[in-house]
């Protein structure tokens, strides 16, 4: 009697054990396989979204290395900046992968569709492009020219003779921490390896530049 | 009474078996993302010949200006893990040990592009100029990442020594990125 006693809760014990393993590997299992169901079909939506994407992607970076190079030759594209935004479906998309001649003609024309998209603030765009000029003249730059700047609303684009290549690799940096453009975010390009000149897009105080096409 | 403390353990083991699969349950996977914190010795000058007016490890883990009559310039690398972070924060923690109100540290964050001429610049922080003394001070910046295999560093501009007050140094820095 004794021994049936200590048994049968003994026996209960395992069984509670067991059954709960069981429910337990059974809800985790049961999880494992929504989440790969979920996950498949995640990924099922990726490719035919990357798959829908390609063309229109192949067809904007043409555009966008076109523009970028009207830009760098001094034409002033006037493309619609909406139209040539990078394609919403390339947004979120993990697999995009530009080499860093290709990433950097995005970053420009990006930066030059910006500009020419954006309204003018005439008082602000004066007054900016007149400290531009007036801290050019005063500080001591040496060969480094002002050649010019366009200011709109939110940003500005400041372009420099450096006089030489060595120059130019040496001061881009430098010119960048200039009293005149303190607050600001820039961003410096230094367009083809053997020209003489870059330019510097530069954000109104207390705005950032326009986000990058998205990786 | 026996009886009753065998069924409390049974039950009592059934709960515990429930809740260690409970804690043991796999979760979410967490989306990539990455900190670090780099100290300040890890910092050089940005020109060569004003290497010889840093001193390092005074105070511990940080570079500090050691000259008494300008400003001492350095770049702090930020090694990044993520080539396609899509947010960053950076914070710098300096201290700021000159008297003069005319001194004080300000920090750029860099984004160099991998061909080596272009750039994507901060705009800039620094500790606050208007007092004259602001001691430890930590600063906080962002940029959204621009460049393919862009590199990022932090150019600091550290202000003379002010002895006995003590010298302007980078502590540490610090990265997240998502």
């Amino acid at each position: 009697m004794k021994s049936r006693t200590v048994w049968v809760p003994v026996a209960s014990v395992a069984l509670g054990l067991i059954a709960a393993i069981a429910l337990l590997r059974g809800s985790c299992i049961g999880k494992s396989e929504q989440r790969a169901d979920a996950r498949a079909s995640s990924l099922k939506r990726d490719i035919r979204e990357l798959q829908r994407s390609q063309k229109r992607l192949q067809a904007d970076r043409l555009r966008v290395v076109l523009a970028s190079q009207q830009s760098m030759s001094g034409m002033s594209g006037k493309n619609d900046a909406r139209e040539s935004q990078v394609p919403s479906s390339s947004r979120g998309s993990r697999l995009r992968r530009v080499s860093p001649q290709e990433r950097l003609l995005e970053i420009v024309g990006n930066l030059e569709r910006y500009m020419s998209d954006e309204a003018k603030d005439g008082v602000w765009a004066r007054t900016r492009e007149q400290e531009f000029e007036k801290a050019f003249k005063e500080e001591s730059l040496q060969a480094v020219e002002l050649v010019q700047v366009t200011c709109r609303t939110t940003i500005c684009r400041v372009t420099v003779d450096f006089g030489n290549l060595r120059k130019k690799r040496s001061s881009a940096t430098e010119i960048g921490r200039l009293a005149v453009f303190k607050g600001t975010e820039l961003f410096f390009h230094a367009g083809d390896q053997t020209a003489m000149r870059g330019e510097y897009y530069v954000a109104r105080r207390g705005q950032t530049l326009p986000a990058p096409p998205p990786l | 009474m026996g009886r009753r403390w065998f069924a409390t353990i049974a039950i009592a083991g059934a709960l515990v078996a429930g809740l260690v699969g409970l804690l043991f349950q796999p979760v979410e996977e967490a989306r990539a993302s990455d900190a670090k914190r780099f100290p300040g010795t890890l910092c050089r000058a940005n020109t060569i010949s004003q290497q010889g007016d840093l001193v390092y490890n005074m105070p511990a883990g940080a570079v500090a200006n050691n000259y008494d009559s300008a400003y001492r310039h350095v770049i702090c690398p930020v090694m990044s893990d993520l080539s396609h972070a899509t947010s960053w924060g950076q914070d710098i923690w300096l201290h700021d040990n000159n008297n003069n109100p005319n001194y004080y540290i300000y920090c750029y964050l860099y984004e160099q592009d991998p061909l080596g001429g272009s750039f994507h610049q901060s705009n800039w922080v620094a500790t606050n100029s208007t007092s004259t003394y602001t001691g430890k001070v930590k600063l906080s910046t962002s940029l959204s990442s621009y460049f393919t295999d862009g590199v990022y560093y932090w150019y600091c501009a550290l202000p003379p020594d002010d002895s006995p007050l003590g010298k302007s140094a980078v502590m540490q820095y610090f990265l997240s990125e998502d």
